[in-house]
């Protein structure tokens, strides 16, 4: 049985704006370290979503960024729906994360359409949210660093990533941050995430082995005490 | 009021010299308050004008080159050494040197300027001339998107009066043109050094055709060698050796040189050239330091572009160990993921580096990713320090090089001066 993951970057290029790439570098070399083959397929504007897909990344990016990506979004919603319900592993950061709920609305009070795939709505806020966060999720706790002036809002029926014990999250409101929709997780968080969330990481890439091999796989364990040491400063460091 | 302003102002500079408190920006703030028309009575009636030199790398630098370059033509620049560019900071460095009676003796100010202040200072002073060197991504949490410092430096360009300076390459940088009355003069590289200076849009699929075709620069950038860098200016063929290193101060340099031709367009260029490769680093920036019989160079970085110049200099020398210190002040950027946007793959010396710094464990996870292993993980900038003097000593060209961000980088300096002799910063 061939061991290869196949990763697909969402909008590699328009929406990179502050490190979210480091996703993809963490996911590749923990997956390499046990011994799988990984491919990654960066997919830009009109390029398809390769439907061998293993994981699917995306992203922050700046404003005019999204609008430019918005459009072409739409083109692939059914795929990212249809791979979406199916189970695929997705992990999507601030932009990406909002174009993957219902709708944006901006601060002229238009409306950008999202794809829907995320069971929310994102509104331009007055105040910029910006600073570092600590969530405790099912992972423990997640350590970031957000910086948005979306405020997301989530249906009552979705399941947030978890709750915010330091920073804003969604909206500095509710105190949910994030979203998980089946396999799919949506975030505010930089730093980049799963940077100083090692154990979150594996779960991601635990769920595709489970997704792809269809039975539980044990993950080789890997010494992860610089991703702790690295969390207990961040978390430390003031907002 | 003027005369009372700088009266006040430093009488204020005076009591905060004597508690030891340098860079304060209270007689800035006081000044300001007597006389908010003071820039205006004071650098604004210099004869050769102001000069703003703003940009995201490479300010202080290129600054310094224009400043001593002028200098030793001849004439008297008033200029802000320590990159105190915000307004006040200015106006301090405008009170230190002013007479009692109101006169500035100085011809020409070349002020370094930070994006966002920019846009209050030419409120004040319409500058003669902008140059603008690069927009590159930078500290996120300070300055957000890139397009709004472009919209920010539109509004700068719009108030010079005769000419903007700007990067032909840098696609922002040039369509600034279209935001102002005053000549464009350009400046630039060939396609050969494309990937030396490719941007942030284009460095993850590094792409060569995203080299933007220069506009008929009047500088011209042809090539960075240990023998020097070669360049055109004005059609002229020159080779400079440099005791800036890198291709960043490349850069910088026919930048600087750019703006001497449009302000001295029939200049002496051969003794500029002479004068050029005289000049010394900028603190923090390729700034040398002897200490215990080994020589570190520190070198200020703050985003990926800068990042990514930097560690050119680790990959085209022999330095024997080296060190990286992240703070996440809000001078250095509070958020780290910008460490993600450059590359370390391939990066080594003799010794694995020691990472330092607040966020010295965020460095070494960072560095475990691409493949770099990490000798130590030490947070407190003296003990690393020390570290790697020791580590230096026993290599074989006896040097090291010291990444830091900001704060670190001044910190770093005081632990140093405490050992040796640095160049002091004047105002």
């Amino acid at each position: 049985m061939s061991k290869s993951i196949h990763i697909a970057h969402l909008y590699a290029k328009e929406m990179n704006i502050y490190g979210d790439t480091g996703n993809r570098t963490i996911l590749t070399r923990r997956l390499e370290w046990r011994g799988f083959d990984v491919k990654v397929s960066t997919v830009g504007v009109g390029e398809a979503v390769p439907s061998d897909c293993d994981i699917i990344l995306g992203g922050g990016g700046q404003d005019a960024g999204q609008y430019a990506v918005q459009r072409d979004l739409a083109q692939k919603s059914v795929t990212l729906t249809s791979m979406a319900n199916d189970g695929v592993v997705m992990l999507l950061i601030c932009g990406t994360y909002q174009l993957f709920g219902r709708e944006f609305v901006t601060s002229n009070n238009e409306t950008i359409r999202g794809i829907g795939l995320l069971p929310l709505v994102t509104v331009a806020g007055a105040k910029r949210l910006i600073g570092n966060v600590i969530v405790e999720s099912a992972w423990g706790k997640l350590v970031g660093y957000e910086n948005h002036s979306g405020q997301t809002l989530l249906d009552d029926s979705s399941m947030a990533l978890g709750t915010v014990i330091k920073g804003a999250g969604n909206n500095g409101d509710d105190n949910t941050e994030g979203c998980i929709f089946n396999n799919v997780f949506g975030s505010y968080l930089h730093g980049p995430l799963l940077s100083k969330n090692p154990e979150f990481a594996d779960a991601l890439i635990l769920r595709v082995l489970q997704k792809k091999y269809g039975k539980v796989t044990m993950l080789e364990p890997l010494d992860d005490s610089l991703e702790h040491m690295a969390a207990q400063v961040a978390m430390s460091r003031p907002r | 009021m003027l005369i009372l302003s700088i009266l006040a102002g430093k009488l204020v500079l005076i009591v905060l010299r004597l508690l030891g408190k340098q860079g304060s920006a209270l007689p800035g703030l006081i000044v300001e308050k007597l006389n908010p028309r003071f820039l205006q009575q004071s650098i604004g009636k210099l004869p050769d004008g102001v000069i703003v030199v703003t940009g995201t790398n490479g300010k202080t630098t290129t600054t310094k080159i224009i400043a001593e370059l002028l200098e030793k033509d001849g004439k008297r620049v008033l200029t802000n050494r320590t990159g105190s560019n915000f307004v006040r900071g200015i106006i301090s460095v405008t009170l230190d040197k002013i007479h009692l009676s109101g006169q500035l003796p100085f011809d020409i100010a070349i002020l370094e300027q930070d994006e966002a202040h920019a846009v209050h200072f030419v409120k004040s002073i319409k500058p003669r001339g902008v140059v603008v060197l690069n927009i590159m991504r930078d500290q996120m949490d300070r300055f957000g998107e890139i397009d709004t410092t472009t919209q920010l430096l539109a509004r700068v360009v719009a108030a010079a009066s005769e000419f903007v300076v700007l990067n032909a390459n840098d696609k922002r940088v040039a369509g600034l043109a279209d935001h102002t009355k005053a000549k464009p003069v350009y400046f630039g590289h060939t396609y050969e050094l494309w990937q030396t200076f490719i941007s942030d849009d284009s460095w993850h699929d590094n792409d060569r055709n995203s080299y933007v075709e220069a506009a008929e620069p009047i500088g011209l950038l042809k090539g960075i060698a240990d023998t020097g860098l070669t360049m055109k200016l004005s059609g002229q063929d020159i080779t400079a050796v440099l005791k800036l290193k890198g291709s960043h101060n490349a850069l910088n340099t026919v930048a600087a040189l750019t703006v001497m031709q449009t302000i001295i367009p029939a200049g002496n260029v051969e003794q500029w050239i002479v004068n050029l490769e005289t000049i010394q680093p900028a603190f923090g920036r390729g700034e040398v330091v002897r200490i215990d019989g080994v020589e570190l160079m520190l070198q200020l970085v703050k985003n990926p572009g800068g990042f990514r110049h930097s560690l050119n200099l680790l990959k085209n020398s022999n330095y024997g160990a080296w060190m990286i210190a992240i703070n996440d002040d809000y001078a250095d950027g509070r958020d780290v993921s910008w460490l993600w946007d450059v590359s370390f793959e391939g990066i080594s010396a003799e010794n694995p580096p020691i990472t330092s710094g607040i966020r010295a464990a965020d460095m070494a996870v960072r560095l475990k990713y691409d493949g770099v292993p990490v000798d130590t993980v030490e947070e407190d900038l003296e003990r690393a320090i020390g570290r790697l003097i020791k580590e230096a000593k026993k290599t074989t060209s006896q040097a090291a090089i010291v990444f830091c961000t900001y704060t670190a980088m001044l910190k770093i300096r005081h632990i140093l001066s405490k050992k040796t002799v640095l160049n002091k910063v004047e105002l």
